[in-house]
């Protein structure tokens, strides 16, 4: 392939678009990089201030010790856990509420939609969820009181059926009826192989909300061993908390480790299984974030 | 190594004997004819988790036939408190904070009146026989809520002044006596260090006026003034711009660290430990810990000792303690729950010579012993395997859930003993010795009435003057707005606060 040559303003202008690309990709990998720099640092050298670009005194005491904290290994088991479920349970909802309402031969669509969208603008508030959730379901104390809590989101249903009345035509519906498939089919081997941009996305939208989700599981939830890592480490990080961690750690010796360095250690640890998830499905959320932005 | 399994074979011993004794039918020490399960939930603080098996809880279990399923809370304590109690789906006992939890909604009905069992509780009422506060932790019409726990021995801290002591010999300039000596001393250690701040503090604006203005001769907020013999709003005073101004200073100088507002506790407490601060008026038991760092860091000549309060420009050195019992805690009793008699029966016993010693030195042949002469002392073998942790007190009364950050309501701290190294030891009898530390005295019973209008006032009063008074230490508002933006709080309530505070003390004294 040819090279168009470039005139001299162009490349400026190239040489300025990458200038500020390259700061923005500094300016968003320059936290994680301190933070990993600092957790492997020695203590003693992060609390002087000393570790900014380079780690000082190498050691993964940060990272040996929150291991040793059992409750961080329940956590992480916990959030794989409600991430896995709470995003099957989101995607199952939200496709089988949008695909419906996405078909123009719905009766009463609009009535669905009405009160589907109320929901969206309206909540009953921290009360009354609590009240219905975990006394009149009886639900305290269950992680299923915050999957089916946050069973779907109206925002995300709303896009995935832009997303079916723009992309599978009626035809295709009807085709596939003249040969002989029934609604379930139709369901399963045509509609959904065609959205796999939008699952995708949604996929990806849901599991990062099921991990970052905290304050319903510290609201009905009372045993320390079902606690997600998000509440373990809101805890550690906002509160200070840092538990066995921290009484286990050594003070005033080489193996000395910052209450920052244990902060940063907890964080990448909790964002690195998620930011791992978007190069395997980013190709399809290109293409399933423009869905929004059409008419539906 | 053969330590900790030596450990963990005991408490699963301990552990399986109770299940045992359980299943074997009830026992002569059994509170109750029949086993009684009662929910507990308490925060779960940073310096003490809670373990994963309780021998404590499981001794309560096997001895008293009172199972106690335990709720830890680690984040948004208050939240979770404030939604169940408006819920109505509280556990049978609760700890919470007093002052926003405990007395703004001891008026709404969802707390068990203590006071009418009070008869089912002499435990506690001899435990908090010598509490001069006893009557103003109730309501106006002698009505008590919640509970409190109480101390029979415990070594107190206090938030003092703290110095460097070798910066302190390198100025040159001797323990400053006057709150001039200390600006004259941290101009000084700034000149030391000129990247470090002497000063800083934590948590909000708010904390560095709290911990230095009554010392300086006002207070912060509502607070006590003995020189009138009266409740005042400090924060408005003459006496209080002085001390705005004194920060402001200190700000501008370069000696208060721009950070103060914002500070976590552990950005605080590294700055101290890094060397980056130098001047302390804070919790005493802090010192302990950044000495150890600083000797690691600095060299075994840099370590903080605790200096005199310093005297105000009315010759007065003082501060408030932290007395002998806890007002921060609160301890609630489901107003709904269906075996009153029975769990306020529990508590009580929490507050009983037996719990004393179970809820604190833990299990006797396990952790504890008695000597010849009778008296408790921890077992070395137990004792020794929490030595080399951050903090091996808090690890050892951590390993069963003991003291004031576990299960004890009746705290002896006289395990501390073991783990207390010569300089802390001095400094808590410093602290102890030192006229300086007075007990607090808390506000005076209300009515409902005034409680619902106190906390209307101050949400408005708060609005005006925090941001003003932040912005005058940092210099965004001139202080020559000071006079003004009392005027502005005293008619948005600061006087009506003060009004309803020296009535409610009046009518106290005339009960």
């Amino acid at each position: 392939m040819l090279k168009a040559k470039l005139s001299v303003s162009e490349k400026i202008g190239m040489a300025v678009i990458g200038i500020v690309l390259a700061t923005m990709v500094f300016l968003c990998i320059f936290p994680f990089y301190h933070m990993l720099v600092v957790a492997i640092s020695n203590g003693t050298a992060v609390i002087q201030g000393k570790v900014t670009i380079w780690p000082i005194g190498f050691s993964l005491e940060s990272f040996k010790q929150l291991f040793r904290d059992p409750y961080v290994g329940y956590a992480y088991k916990n959030t794989l856990l409600y991430v896995f479920l709470g995003t099957i349970i989101n995607l199952f909802l939200t496709t089988m509420c949008a695909y419906p309402l996405s078909r123009h031969n719905l009766i009463g669509k609009k009535y669905f939609m009405g009160i589907i969208v109320f929901t969206m603008l309206f909540s009953g508030g921290m009360i009354p969820t609590y009240i219905m959730v975990a006394i009149t379901l009886n639900l305290k104390n269950t992680f299923w009181a915050v999957l089916l809590l946050n069973g779907m989101s109206t925002f995300n249903m709303i896009v995935m059926r832009t997303f079916f009345i723009t992309t599978i035509p009626e035809s295709l519906v009807e085709a596939a009826k003249i040969d002989g498939a029934n609604d379930i089919k139709i369901f399963t081997r045509v509609v959904l192989p065609l959205a796999k941009p939008i699952l995708a996305t949604m996929f990806l939208f849901y599991a990062v909300a099921q991990w970052n989700r905290f304050f319903d599981y510290m609201l009905f939830l009372n045993d320390k061993k079902t606690y997600p890592l998000q509440l373990l480490i809101r805890a550690m990080v906002i509160e200070g908390n840092l538990g066995e961690t921290a009484q286990k750690q050594s003070a005033a010796n080489d193996l000395f480790v910052s209450e920052t360095g244990i902060k940063y250690a907890v964080i990448l640890i909790t964002v690195l299984p998620i930011i791992m998830l978007y190069p395997f499905i980013q190709k399809y959320l290109v293409k399933g974030q423009m869905v929004g932005s059409l008419k539906g | 190594m053969a330590k900790k399994v030596l450990g963990l074979v005991l408490a699963l011993v301990l552990s399986l004997g109770s299940i045992c004794a359980i299943a074997d039918g009830p026992k002569d020490t059994w509170l109750f004819d029949e086993p009684v399960t009662i929910t507990y939930m308490r925060p779960e603080t940073s310096n003490q988790p809670f373990p994963e098996d309780n021998a404590v809880l499981n001794w309560i279990s096997d001895n008293l036939g009172v199972n106690i399923d335990l709720i830890l809370v680690m984040s948004d304590y208050e939240d979770k408190c404030k939604t169940l109690i408006a819920t109505g789906d509280m556990p049978d006992i609760m700890v919470v904070d007093r002052e926003p939890v405990a007395v703004a909604m001891q008026g709404e009905g969802q707390f068990l009146k203590v006071s009418d069992y009070f008869d089912l509780m002499p435990n506690y009422l001899e435990a908090q026989k010598d509490n001069v506060n006893f009557k103003r932790l109730m309501t106006a019409d002698g009505d008590a809520y919640y509970l409190l726990t109480s101390t029979f021995f415990r070594y107190t801290g206090a938030t003092a002044p703290a110095v460097r002591m070798d910066m302190l010999a390198a100025s040159g300039l001797g323990t400053p006596v006057t709150f001039d000596d200390v600006y004259a001393l941290l101009k000084n250690l700034k000149e030391q260090d000129p990247n470090s701040f002497p000063v800083s503090s934590r948590w909000s604006y708010s904390r560095i006026f709290e911990t230095w203005a009554y010392p300086m001769g006002s207070g912060f907020e509502m607070y006590y003034e003995p020189r009138e013999s009266k409740w005042i709003y400090g924060s408005i005073t003459e006496d209080f711009k002085e001390i705005v101004s004194y920060f402001h200073n200190m700000y501008v100088d370069g000696i208060l660290d721009p950070d103060f507002s914002i500070n976590e506790s552990s950005n605080f407490k590294e700055r101290y430990a890094a060397g980056s601060s130098s001047y302390h008026f804070e919790n005493s038991s802090f010192l302990m810990n950044y000495n150890a760092i600083l000797a690691d860091s600095v060299g075994k000549e840099a370590y903080f000792d605790l200096t005199p309060v310093p005297t105000n420009k009315y010759g007065e050195s003082r501060q408030i303690g932290w007395g002998k019992f806890n007002y921060d805690d609160a301890i609630l009793v489901n107003g709904d729950a269906k075996n009153p008699e029975q769990i306020v029966k529990v508590i009580d016993w929490f507050y009983s010579p037996k719990a004393l010693e179970i809820t604190n030195w833990g299990i006797e042949g396990v952790s504890f012993r008695y000597t010849e002469d009778g008296k408790r002392e921890l077992i070395p073998e137990y004792a020794e395997q929490f030595i080399g942790t951050s903090d091996p007190w808090r690890s050892f009364m951590g390993s069963m859930g003991l003291g004031q950050l576990g299960l004890a309501m009746y705290i002896d701290e006289g395990t501390q003993a073991y783990y207390l190294d010569d300089v802390s030891a001095a400094q808590y009898d410093y602290i102890a010795n030192d006229k300086a530390y007075a007990e607090p005295i808390m506000a005076p019973a209300f009515t409902d009435d005034e409680l619902v209008e106190l906390a209307e006032l101050r949400t408005e009063i708060e609005a005006i003057i925090a941001p003003a008074l932040e912005g005058m230490v940092t210099g965004a508002v001139s202080i020559d707005t000071f006079d003004d933006m009392a005027a502005k709080v005293r008619n948005a309530g600061a006087t009506r606060i003060e009004e309803i505070y020296n009535n409610a003390e009046a009518r106290m004294a005339a009960n």
